[in-house]
């Protein structure tokens, strides 16, 4: 008897001390479960246009999922502008884009869930954009930056440490990057598209967060995709898209695991556009959503299943409702190791078979890099299609292919750029992105590397090394 | 009293322990101590880890660790009522009431059994020992062994077949078919197979077997891969065919549709050739399957199960319904099991062009033409059999101890059926689960178990293109009983388990988030204590040495030339590899070094069992122990040998083959063999 | 190793030499003595001994990739050829050519066997010894594996084991333990290394060996005996029938209990009791420089530098191809020995071997297929 009651004794003190703990801690925070949005007066902004999405006095947006429309509370009173929220992977954080005053540039900032204090983490020259969690302590954003040589202005992604040290770029490309979001599986998925020499259309280009091993994730000829807005759940990647014809905004989804071949569109059939999709159980999401005969962007309930509008979450005819994001703790994504060396200048590039391609074989007997301004030289393939290159580091470069007359028989392909130390392989020119190699030894890495630039313009082939494969 | 007083000190001495690495310099010695086997500075100060986990004898060994069942194949009753589970690790055959999916028998077989066989009438049940070089025949009326089979090395799959009055076992180390005739229980002959065989099946008309096998054929040094199919005429009983599966290996398992047109078999599509630069676009590891067409010429396609992003590691079984309509496999890397359409893969084999076939086998989108669903399983599922009636699939879930029933129809779980193994998961068992799941490899591309199947090694030659590409090119080695053997990789560098599996090893190969600390210690707490080598039955079964060996011991020992000379006492092959392990444990120069290596000087490796551990040499550039000497050692840098005749080659050959578990050699004195080899 | 290697560049050089000597150059048959010419066109009664006749030539012309045919051997329904340019199949009338490229140790294929069991067609060449297993190539190699030597004479099968006799003595595979033993001057009764020949019977396997004459090897006891010249004398046997002829052998056949060894000083035979020798001045035999032999039954088939002589112990038919054209004579001497009054035959024949440097042969129940330095002939039971 005596254990017993001494077991219900600390049993309740235990209880207490927990109830106690959860009532004080959660006085002041929003609930588990809480959606936070970014609410921009209406006049302020056209979302037709805004890629990316900076929303001028804006603010961030706490509400509950059944409360009513309309009542919600401000997250940065003391902003001038706030938008972009990222929740951190636990869920005591707001990652946010913000602007103390009208004047001041945009910068990333973090908002404590608990106690509602704000710091700034970043103190960038220019404005910076989309902000995401990196797993680890370290955050990704974009921001503009120009090429010294050549004055083309981009946006690239960056990455920096929480306490705003060690700032490092990670895209190098003539490209306006975004991101869209981290991948469970590690690698950030950047909306990308090409500025330079021509404006691109957009696409989804995955890449770990050290900058390393970008490649097309998604992209589709029939539709636009739209701004970066993207979730991944339950291995499905959501976004909106446009239909170039109609300009119609819908949800689309695609499966991370075959993103290429598997998209579908759960909004197509119903009036109105789509801005954003927060998927939240594999039967609902929330989407802002704007009717036709709606002067404003609300935030929805919507159900996959019967690919319905539901009931509102806030919507207010004053404001525009975009980027909601829950608070609620969710799996981090894998923290992918980094094999970059800063110290090295250089990395390495190898294509099995520069004549691959998802047409068929081509002909072509060299290739040619493109740098930004001139070329990089010329380079002989090996009999076997392969070329073994390296290339000055965090330098874009795109590869033709050429015949024996230097005609252009493939390319030029998309903006590439190696990492200091970054080993990289491709199977082919263009080639279809679902393929992988042939298992077969690369004729080109039995000879050293082609250093790019190439010395003169004179073809060249790494020089030979003796392998153990020919002392047989 | 003796005993409170003794429990008493001992818990003084434990009390005195924490206390003394909690504080003071005891700490910071054990910070030093824990750095330096894990090479970070963060992995927490747990003692535990390395120092109980690892345990691999005694009292503390027992205590921490659990005997477990793992389910590796099964068989059902003609009528369906029975499932019949071959338990790996518990040497036992388990009988299952699938009414009431309980445990209704438990009869004790030999050593590592592999595969089980019932006969048409039920009453019989053949069960391959791997380990004991035998099939047992149970009488399952009274759950007796009533005869027991000598085969070849490593029994593991079989066939009945000519009404049951013959038996087909297939001998997987010694690359054989053992025919037995049943009626006399004699072996009527042996037929060679593939490259360690492992699966077989028998073709609807009973006319043909097909036999998987696992490691690759010889080939020349570098060059593409190949594993054999090779198919049995079951009337001539001879080898008609040996179909090539290219740039494959470890085809685990083989079936036939009940037309018998196709033969389907699980394969592994490595990229052991290509720099390991990346995993990002199966840079690394595909999987799927080989279709065969049976008829006279046929076609052999092979198709991908995985997809761009996410894949379906170390495939291992394949079971067709008995409506042909679908195929199972289980991916037992992945914990799924990969639903095909069978209709489906004949419409492509149809419309498709060869161009297009032979295109599909690197293709990661085309699975979504066949695969109709991933079905997610418990650790580990290995063998798979149909009920007689089509309606189930019958999943043996290896490291979970279960056996998971798939409904055909509606391709879901429809319940589990413990084997009633150990609830508690061990820190090894763990480790072991870990070893073989893909999950710690970016994209799940594959498992630790993928290049160390059996916890062994492939047989394959990796680049791991660590510092350039086409450089150090390295033989996979065997992680059986390493326990005692640090450093470890080819350069040494590795000074403990830790390190090898730590944060290089995430990211230079399995490229993704580093084993979690928690998940670390459970690794190498398998690694070093939960893995044996199988028995040395073909070379060595009893440790008595024939002639040859015999012969062979006293070259390995001698300290003299055939002319008297005396050998440098570094060029002697026991100063580098004395027993017990047959390693020095240090960095030897054997003149193999290759223009493309990096380092000088390489580990010295252990020689036990290593008559299956070929290719040899760091770079397995030797493909047999012979050329190791024939071939590639130049000047006697690898011991003197250039004095020896073809004869004492051999059998100084013979004597390494015989080498088994480090255990039998512990107490030898170097010496004392020295002295006795080389008396006048 | 270098030892190794050196001895099987010697090896090989050797074997070259003696093979282009002996073939291309030729050994001029001498003149044998005269024999009986009457009845022309009538074969003799030969008894028990078959006749061949209706011979057909095959040479590159006609799909071989070599005119010069070390072997023959026939396994149901295809025809096994070693020639000097790779290994030619004979299936369904056509020829399919397997050299190097396929995976063929080597181009000169001098032995064949096919084992009952497997059905695995063991090929002996001049690099080496393959295995050709339902199209697939294993080679072993002296350096490869614990194969003596790659200059193969001969290989036999034996149940589960197959024998080789190579220029580095005469091997051993169990292809069940995957072991090779050696058997060579060291640990056998063997005055060198160099094996000629190698066949089994009764549980015995029996090694021509260079310069050591025969050597027995009982499976059961593992025990050696040998069976050499008692008399010593390289160029003369100066007391009948007292052992094997010569101490040079270069074939052995054993069959019905009968041991037929070859050499290139004559004929010998063994019953297990006694010996018998025979010359070609004594008997029907054609020469005593024989190549290669095979019994079969009682009958045992002689391979000579001068044509094809068989014989059974009691009659002798031998085949030779005339000088010019493409005729020939059917030699039949009835009785062993002249001294024991045999007689002999000679029969013209519209078609004869393609060449008297035969080098080898096999047959089935109506076909004779003989190997020779240029081409390949097959011959029909007419008797």
């Amino acid at each position: 008897m005596k254990l017993k009651k001494q077991i219900v004794i600390i049993g309740l003190f235990v209880a207490a001390v927990f109830v106690g703990g959860y009532i004080t801690s959660c006085s002041n925070m929003p609930a588990n479960g809480t959606i936070v949005f970014t609410r921009v007066p209406v006049a302020n902004i056209d979302v037709e246009k805004a890629i990316p999405h900076l929303f001028k006095g804006a603010n961030l947006q706490a509400v509950n999922r059944m409360g009513k429309s309309g009542e919600g509370e401000n997250l940065t009173p003391g902003f001038y502008s706030a938008c972009s929220p990222q929740v951190s992977y636990d869920a005591k954080h707001i990652l946010f884009l913000g602007q103390k005053t009208e004047t001041d540039l945009w910068q990333v900032w973090e908002l404590n869930i608990k106690d509602k204090s704000t710091r700034q983490i970043t103190n960038c020259k220019m404005s910076c954009n989309s902000v995401c969690y990196l797993p680890g302590d370290r955050i990704a954003f974009s921001k503009k930056v120009t090429d010294k040589k050549t004055g083309i202005t981009s946006n690239a992604l960056f990455t920096i440490n929480m306490d705003g040290t060690k700032l490092q770029q990670i895209t190098f490309h003539p490209h306006n990057d975004f991101i869209s979001t981290v991948l469970k599986d590690g690698r950030i998925l950047i909306n990308s598209r090409q500025v330079y020499p021509k404006k691109g259309k957009v696409k989804y280009l995955a890449m770990r967060p050290n900058g390393t091993k970008a490649e097309l994730f998604y992209a589709d000829n029939s539709a636009a995709i739209y701004g970066q807005c993207v979730n991944e759940a339950n291995k499905l990647i959501y976004f909106t898209e446009q239909n170039p014809t109609t300009k119609k905004t819908d949800v689309a989804e695609v499966s991370y695991n075959r993103p290429l071949h598997s998209k579908i569109n759960y909004t197509e059939n119903i009036q109105g556009n789509f801005y954003w999709a927060l998927p939240l159980s594999a039967e609902k999401m929330i989407v802002s959503y704007q009717s036709p005969d709606s002067k404003n962007v609300g935030l929805w309930n919507f159900l996959q299943s019967e690919k319905k509008i539901s009931e509102p979450i806030y919507n207010d005819a004053k404001f525009d409702c975009f980027e909601p994001v829950c608070v609620k703790p969710f799996q981090r994504p894998k923290k992918l190791p980094n094999d970059i060396v800063m110290a090295q200048t250089s990395g390495l590039f190898l294509c099995t078979n520069i004549n691959f391609t998802e047409t068929g074989t081509t002909q072509a007997t060299k290739i040619e890099i493109l740098g930004l301004e001139k070329s990089l030289g010329t380079v002989d393939m090996e009999k076997d299609g392969s070329v073994f290159l390296s290339v000055v580091a965090d330098t874009p470069v795109r590869i033709q292919t050429l015949d024996n007359e230097n005609n252009v028989v493939s390319g030029p392909s998309e903006w590439i750029w190696v990492r200091p130390f970054e080993r990289r392989g491709c199977i082919g020119c263009h080639e279809n992105h679902e393929l992988v190699p042939q298992n077969i030894v690369p004729l080109a890495i039995n000879k050293s590397a082609v250093i790019i630039p190439v010395d003169s313009t004179n073809s060249k082939k790494g020089s030979e090394i003796t392998k153990v494969s020919e002392m047989k | 009293m003796m005993k409170k007083r003794k429990l008493f000190f001992l818990l003084l001495i434990i009390v005195v322990i924490v206390i003394g690495f909690s504080i003071g310099p005891a700490r910071k010695k054990a910070r030093q101590h824990v750095n330096y086997m894990t090479a970070v500075d963060d992995h927490p100060l747990n003692c535990l880890s390395c120092h109980l986990y690892t345990q691999r004898s005694g009292f503390l060994a027992k205590m921490i660790n659990a005997s477990y069942l793992s389910p590796y194949n099964l068989a059902v009753a003609p009528n369906g009522e029975k499932l019949f589970v071959v338990a790996q690790e518990g040497n036992a055959l388990l009988t299952i009431d699938t009414k009431t999916n309980r445990v209704v028998d438990k009869i004790a077989v030999g050593t590592q059994p592999h595969t089980v066989l019932i006969s048409k009438d039920g009453t019989r049940a053949f069960v391959s020992n791997e380990w004991d070089d035998t099939v047992y025949i149970i009488d399952l009326g009274t759950s007796e062994i009533t005869d027991t089979i000598k085969t070849g090395n490593g029994p593991a799959g079989m066939v009945l077949c000519n009404n049951e009055t013959t038996l087909y076992v297939v001998n997987s180390f010694s690359n054989e078919i053992s025919i037995f005739d049943l009626n006399t229980k004699k072996e009527r002959k042996r037929l060679v197979a593939g490259n360690n065989p492992v699966g077989a099946a028998l073709s609807p008309d009973g006319k043909q077997i097909y036999i998987s096998s696992r490691r690759i054929l010889p080939h020349k040094y570098r060059t593409p891969i190949s594993i054999e199919i090779t198919v049995i005429d079951t009337k001539t009983e001879r080898v008609t065919e040996r179909k090539i599966l290219n740039d494959a290996y470890l085809s685990e398992n083989v079936s036939f549709t009940p037309e018998g047109d196709l033969a389907i078999a699980t394969l592994i599509r490595p990229k052991n050739l290509i720099p390991s630069i990346q995993v990002e676009q199966g840079f690394m590891m595909t999987y799927g399957i080989a279709v065969m067409e049976t008829k006279k010429n046929g076609r052999i396609v092979q198709l991908l199960t995985d997809q761009p992003n996410s894949y379906c590691s170390d495939p291992f079984d394949i079971v067709i319904t008995p409506d042909g309509k679908k195929a199972f496999v289980s991916s037992s890397g992945a914990d799924i099991i990969t639903v095909i359409d069978l209709t489906k893969v004949r419409k492509l084999l149809a419309e498709s062009s060869s161009e297009q076939l032979k295109q599909y086998a690197n293709n990661l989108g085309v699975s979504s033409k066949y695969v109709i669903k991933r079905i997610s399983t418990g650790a580990n599922p290995k063998g798979m059999k149909a009920s007689p009636d089509g309606k189930y699939i019958y999943v043996a879930e290896r490291l979970n101890d279960k056996i998971s029933v798939i409904n055909t129809e509606t391709l879901d779980i429809e319940r589990t059926i413990d084997l009633g193994g150990p609830k508690r998961i061990t820190v090894a068992r763990k480790g072991r689960r870990l070893f073989n799941n893909a999950g710690h490899t970016f994209q799940k591309q594959y498992a630790c178990y993928t290049c160390h199947p059996d916890v062994g090694e492939d047989g394959l030659v990796y680049n791991m293109a660590g510092v350039g590409m086409g450089r150090n090119v390295t033989n996979t080695q065997t992680l059986r009983d390493i326990g005692d053997i640090a450093p470890y990789k080819w350069n040494g560098h590795n000074q403990s388990v830790y390190k090898q599996d730590g944060m290089r090893f995430s990211t230079f190969l399995t490229r993704t988030e580093p084993f979690a600390y928690d998940d670390l210690d459970a690794l190498v707490a398998y690694i070093i204590t939960g893995i044996k080598n199988p028995p040395n039955l073909r070379y060595n079964p009893t440790g008595k040495l024939t002639d040859a060996q015999e012969r062979g011991k006293k070259i390995f020992y001698r300290t003299h030339t055939n002319d008297g000379k005396e050998i440098p006492p570094h060029n002697r092959c026991y100063t580098c590899h004395p027993p017990p392990d047959f390693t020095n444990k240090r960095l030897e120069d054997v003149g193999s070094l290759a223009e493309t290596d990096d380092t000088i000087k390489f580990d010295t490796p252990q020689l036990n069992n290593l008559f299956n551990a070929g290719p040899y040499l760091h770079d397995g550039r030797a493909q047999t122990l012979e050329e190791i000497w024939t071939t590639y050692d130049h000047g006697d840098y690898h011991g003197v040998t250039s004095d020896m005749t073809k004869d004492q080659l051999n059998d100084m050959i013979e004597y390494l083959k015989s080498l088994r578990d480090a255990k039998f050699y512990e107490n030898v004195n170097v010496e004392e063999e020295v002295k006795k080899y080389n008396a006048k | 190793m270098d030892s190794l290697k050196q001895n099987r560049m010697k090896g090989v050089n050797l074997i070259i030499i003696v093979l282009l000597s002996f073939g291309l150059f030729g050994f001029s048959p001498g003149k044998r003595d005269t024999v009986s010419k009457k009845n022309k066109n009538s074969i003799p009664d030969t008894g028990e001994m078959p006749v061949y006749g209706n011979w057909k030539t095959f040479t590159k012309k006609d799909g071989l990739p070599a005119d010069k045919i070390y072997c023959v051997r026939v396994d149901g329904d295809r025809v096994l050829v070693g020639t000097s340019n790779g290994m030619a199949v004979y299936e369904n009338g056509t020829w399919k050519t397997y050299s190097v490229k396929d995976g063929l140790a080597h181009k000169g294929v001098l032995s064949i066997d096919v084992s009952e069991i497997t059905g695995d067609v063991w090929i002996g060449t001049l690099g080496g010894l393959t295995r050709w297993s339902s199209g697939s190539f294993h080679t072993f190699t002296q350096l490869n594996s614990g194969l003596p030597n790659d200059i193969i004479y001969s290989v036999i099968c034996d149940g589960k084991d197959v024998w080789v006799a190579t220029g580095g003595g005469a091997g051993h595979y169990d292809t069940y333990s995957d072991q090779w033993d050696i058997y060579m001057e060291r640990n056998a009764p063997m005055h060198e290394p160099w094996t000629y020949g190698v066949c089994a019977g009764d549980s015995k396997i029996f090694i021509a060996a260079w310069g050591g004459g025969v050597i027995e090897f009982n499976t059961k006891t593992k025990k050696f005996r040998d069976y050499v010249d008692p008399d010593e004398q390289m160029e003369l046997d100066v007391f009948p029938d007292d052992g094997v002829v010569h101490d040079i052998t270069t074939g052995v056949s054993y069959a019905k209990g009968i041991l037929w060894v070859g050499t290139y000083f004559g004929l010998s035979w063994y019953d297990g009791a006694h010996w018998k020798s025979y010359f070609d001045h004594d008997s029907g035999l054609l020469s005593n420089f024989i190549n290669y032999l095979k019994a079969d039954g009682n009958v045992a088939w002689m391979c000579t530098d001068k044509g094809l002589s068989s014989f059974n112990g009691k009659t002798w038919v031998s085949y030779q191809k005339n000088e010019t054209g493409k005729t020939g004579k059917i030699i039949v001497t009835k009785g062993p020995r002249i001294a024991e009054g045999a007689k002999t035959k000679e029969v013209a024949a519209t078609s004869s071997i393609c060449h008297n440097f035969v080098l080898g042969i096999d047959f089935n129940d109506n076909e004779i297929w003989v190997a020779t330095s240029k081409g390949l002939c097959r011959g029909e039971k007419i008797k």
